[in-house]
């Protein structure tokens, strides 16, 4: 079989793998070799579905002897197995490396044999490309569960980021769906890896010229949709994993139904992406926004609203903090207005020293007023259009979410038209419709007494709360 | 009033810059003389001769009287297209040496905001290309890429593929300003190279691209198209010279 058709079948099915960030490393061309890493990450190209490529990313082998029931190398799956050659992979990342298409190599393998074997072959690998090639580009490893807790170190000391996928969220359904992995095994390898980058830092202080341990830290990557886990679930297990095991990275990958006719896996026709976006905001407020998860989600059972981000809903339901002012909050609380990021809170603390800030200048400054507006103010003005009130301010910010030709009435009534509502009398003479227009179907409602006082149209508006939508994210 | 007319050079915009700053006249405009929409009826015209010392001397003074992060701010809009960008500096040199180090936070004024967005909008830029250059390893002996970058950013990259392919020999085509970036294998340079160069080496066949669009085939999920988002991150208009696409 030659060069092509293994890379068409192992990158195939490396692909599900999210992870490809090139950052954190400070590797350097030594040697007369080739490449160095670039401390922000470099993207190289993007797919139609707009993910980027940095990295090589291949499987070494998919010939597993695990039947995990979600993946598509499943030892109890037909079709083609092969393996690349240690030789193989060194080729191909030197010479796309050498062309600029990549910024390094991603190397990932099914369970060849045992995972002691699979770990070898990947050290025997990455040592030859880092030896033998003189390659100074990224390389992200894959930590086989498992494997011995010597190789695993030994494979830390030549690459730039190393991970292990949970997959699964919880122990129930790793044991119903990968019955050959378990907990105590996957994280086992995350607390070696977390004790030596911990262990060469502590040496780093002491002697210039240790040599590099995963500097670009671990990751690991959760499937979501396939379990019943809900999102409060999973936000609360990547809080202990940043906060327990230091990870750089937790990755959030929409089930994608790779297998079907499985009664143990949902029967859906598309991933749950928006489902996995709020997850993946909700992740960066955990990492950069000073969030806690219990903050975000009340209840361990609890799922992301579809129509709010996590921080917009945050932030309505914690009206009481508001508006800020954007001349002397600090920085934490600047942070935690809807709309305002990293950067723009950055800009307005620098700003601020020697302006005092109107809300003129902030749309200047590009600041996305779309939501930020309705919790702010600039000198003590607010500048919101609407009264500052919890359900006035949903409704304006989902409004905004319709699309634009769909105004709040989207049919331009014709003399011709049918009446659409179906008409009742009531007892007293009154004509009104018999589906009042303020049924609560329609309608975005906190509380599930109070009466609502919305009108919005039926079209296009998600419905809230929607267990199904949630977990399936099909609409 | 004034129309200052400098030689297209880093020079010769900072003599035209000192001109205007010492002359009694108001300034109209100033134009590099490659462009060729500067106003006839404005003013008078007058052509700026390059002078290395007044040239040191407003690079003496913008480091020392602002810093260093605004002469390669200024260096940036230079590079950039945007239109006019001699007089956005010249207008920016004008409250910044007011101001002096402290300019950077004043974002609210619009001449030095203009200056800071035209500054991201080329390093951003740069960035990009550091990732969409495509090389082609002719005869496998150098690397060649074609590039049509918005703002003239070939002199940028040539830190960043120096530190990458310390051994290799490469050369980097702005093919429509006709200018390249030459490594040979110590240092680099900038020289004026034609389009013919590109027309000939366009086709040049090479096995790992083959391999490498498969790849790019191969690792699209179809279930998670979304074009927008592509188009978002990889620009159209940089397809022409990215062979994957």
């Amino acid at each position: 079989m030659d060069l092509m058709d293994k890379l068409k079948i192992l990158s195939n099915a490396a692909k599900y793998d999210v992870s490809c960030s090139s950052s954190g490393s400070k590797r350097k061309n030594s040697n007369n070799g080739i490449g160095d890493a670039s401390e922000s990450g470099i993207c190289h190209s993007f797919t139609p579905d707009g993910r980027c490529i940095s990295l090589l990313k291949i499987l070494f082998s998919n010939d597993c002897v695990f039947d995990c029931k979600y993946c598509i190398n499943g030892s109890s799956r037909d079709f083609l197995r092969v393996s690349f050659t240690p030789d193989d992979v060194c080729n191909l990342t030197i010479n796309f490396y050498r062309r600029n298409y990549i910024e390094g190599l991603f190397l990932s393998s099914a369970i060849i044999k045992n995972p002691n074997y699979t770990m070898e072959l990947l050290l025997k690998t990455v040592k030859k490309l880092r030896l033998e090639k003189n390659f100074n580009g990224y390389i992200h490893l894959k930590a086989i569960p498992g494997a011995d807790d010597h190789l695993i170190q030994e494979a830390g000391t030549y690459v730039d980021r190393m991970s292990v996928n949970i997959e699964l969220p919880s122990s129930h359904s790793l044991k119903l769906l990968a019955p050959q992995k378990s907990k105590d095994n996957i994280l086992k390898p995350m607390g070696i890896i977390k004790n030596s980058i911990i262990n060469n830092n502590e040496m780093k202080k002491s002697i210039k010229s240790t040599p590099l341990f995963v500097p670009g830290g671990q990751s690991t990557q959760l499937i979501v949709g396939a379990t019943p886990e809900s999102d409060g679930k999973i936000i609360k297990l990547s809080e202990n994993l940043y906060n327990k095991y230091s990870l750089k990275r937790v990755y959030y990958s929409a089930y994608v139904p790779v297998i079907k006719d499985n009664k143990l896996l949902p029967d859906i026709t598309h991933p749950p992406m928006l489902r996995e976006h709020r997850l993946y905001q909700a992740d960066w407020l955990l990492r950069y926004y000073g969030f806690k998860a219990d903050e975000l989600l009340k209840n361990d059972d609890d799922n992301f609203d579809l129509n709010f981000d996590p921080k917009t809903y945050w932030a309505l339901s914690n009206l009481n903090e508001f508006p800020t002012e954007i001349n002397k909050a600090s920085y934490e609380k600047l942070l935690r207005i809807p709309g305002i990021g990293v950067t723009s809170a950055k800009k307005i603390l620098k700003i601020r020293r020697v302006h005092n800030l109107t809300f003129e200048d902030l749309k200047n400054l590009r600041v996305v007023l779309k939501r930020a507006k309705y919790f702010i103010t600039c000198s003590g003005k607010y500048c919101g259009d609407v009264l500052f009130d919890d359900v006035k301010i949903k409704n304006k910010l989902l409004e905004q979410n319709l699309p634009k030709h769909n105004g709040i009435n989207p049919n331009q009534l014709s003399f011709f038209d049918k009446p659409s509502i179906e008409e009742k009398t009531t007892v007293s003479g009154i004509i009104i419709p018999k589906e009042t227009i303020s049924s609560p179907s329609i309608i975005y409602s906190i509380k599930k007494d109070r009466p609502s006082n919305i009108i919005l149209p039926e079209t296009s508006i998600l419905r809230v709360n929607d267990r199904l939508t949630s977990i399936h994210g099909e609409f | 009033m004034k129309i200052l007319i400098y030689d297209d050079t880093f020079e010769g915009l900072l003599t035209a810059i000192y001109d205007g700053f010492y002359s009694k006249e108001p300034l109209a405009s100033i134009y590099g003389k490659s462009e060729s929409n500067a106003p006839l009826f404005l003013g008078e015209i007058l052509e700026v001769i390059t002078d290395k010392d007044k040239f040191k001397k407003v690079r003496y003074s913008i480091i020392n009287k602002i810093d260093f992060v605004a002469l390669k701010k200024i260096y940036m809009v230079y590079l950039s297209t945007e239109k006019d960008n001699a007089m956005v500096i010249f207008k920016y040199l004008k409250i910044a040496f007011k101001l002096g180090h402290d300019v950077h936070s004043f974002l609210n004024v619009c001449e030095i905001r203009l200056v800071d967005d035209i500054n991201r909008r080329v390093t951003m830029e740069c960035h990009r290309f550091e990732g969409f250059i495509r090389f082609n390893y002719i005869d496998k002996t150098f690397l060649y890429s074609s590039i049509e970058p918005d703002n003239d950013i070939v002199e940028l990259l040539g830190d960043h593929f120096k530190n990458r392919f310390s051994r290799e020999y490469f050369i980097i085509h702005d093919v429509s300003r006709e200018k390249a970036l030459i490594y040979n294998g110590i240092s680099y340079e900038i020289i004026s190279m034609d389009t013919d160069i590109y027309q000939k080496l366009k086709s040049h066949k090479d096995e790992y691209a083959n391999l490498w669009k498969a790849y790019f085939k191969s690792t699209t999920i179809q279930e998670r198209t979304n074009i927008k988002l592509q188009c978002r991150m990889m620009p159209k208009r940089y397809w022409k010279h990215i062979l994957e696409t």
